[in-house]
């Protein structure tokens, strides 16, 4: 069954990893060059949120938040 | 006596040099994850068993989804930590200096991150590692 939407991967504040520490692991996770890591973890930190991407299919989202919360940053997916 | 934890970049890898008390601390962080995460328990009163729930927060705001996202992957997750853990005790005897390759890097990345989230209410104060960058980063617990 093909899904009705797409499905958003927010990641999101809390109090134990610094800036350095968020932009790292999206570096590492999702290859973003480190100024595209620090910029998003930038709006973490200030927004308390902040969306990494959408993704077609539920099972390629739950991937992403898996490999994010795997490192023990606090990631949630959403359908959009 | 001052408690630190110094990394820096050497060619492809990461050299560390750590107080005594800190590695130490670091080597019990990381035993002590482990054995939680297998199934264990730890002495200290603070702190007994870890459940999934603990270790990875809900990942959808409905609780019945976040429910079926830890039953699918919340025990591959576990191990892969608890392999991580056992990788990083495998590798490093406990010394004040390691050097850390690539791969141990994001095996220490996953052991500490988890423990500082996970454990985080088991001990009570931080010690914070300051990087050759000049930038401060909480990175145990002790």
């Amino acid at each position: 069954v093909k899904e009705q939407h797409a499905w958003a991967v927010v990641v999101q504040n809390d109090s134990a990893n610094t800036l350095a520490d968020v932009a790292y692991v999206l570096h590492e996770v999702c290859s973003l060059p480190p100024e595209h890591g620090f910029a998003l973890a930038t709006k973490v930190h200030k927004n308390g949120v902040a969306q990494l991407g959408t993704y077609p299919t539920r099972e390629e989202a739950e991937h992403l938040v898996v490999e994010i919360q795997l490192r023990g940053v606090r990631a949630t997916l959403r359908a959009s | 006596m001052a408690q630190f934890f110094h990394a820096r970049a050497a060619d492809e890898a990461v050299a560390v040099d750590m107080s005594a008390d800190v590695a130490r601390f670091l080597r019990v962080i990381a035993s002590d994850l482990v054995r939680v995460l297998e199934g264990g328990r730890t002495g200290g009163r603070h702190y007994r068993s870890l459940r999934t729930g603990r270790v990875f927060p809900p990942a959808y705001s409905d609780r019945r989804d976040s429910r079926g996202f830890r039953d699918r992957h919340g025990a591959v997750l576990r191990e892969h930590i608890a392999a991580s853990g056992r990788r990083v005790l495998a590798g490093w005897d406990g010394s004040r200096t390691v050097t850390l390759d690539h791969k141990v890097v994001r095996d220490w990345f996953i052991v500490y991150g988890h423990a500082r989230t996970s454990m985080k209410r088991w001990q009570g104060s931080w010690i914070w590692v300051h990087t050759t960058a000049g930038t401060s980063t909480p990175f145990g617990i002790v």
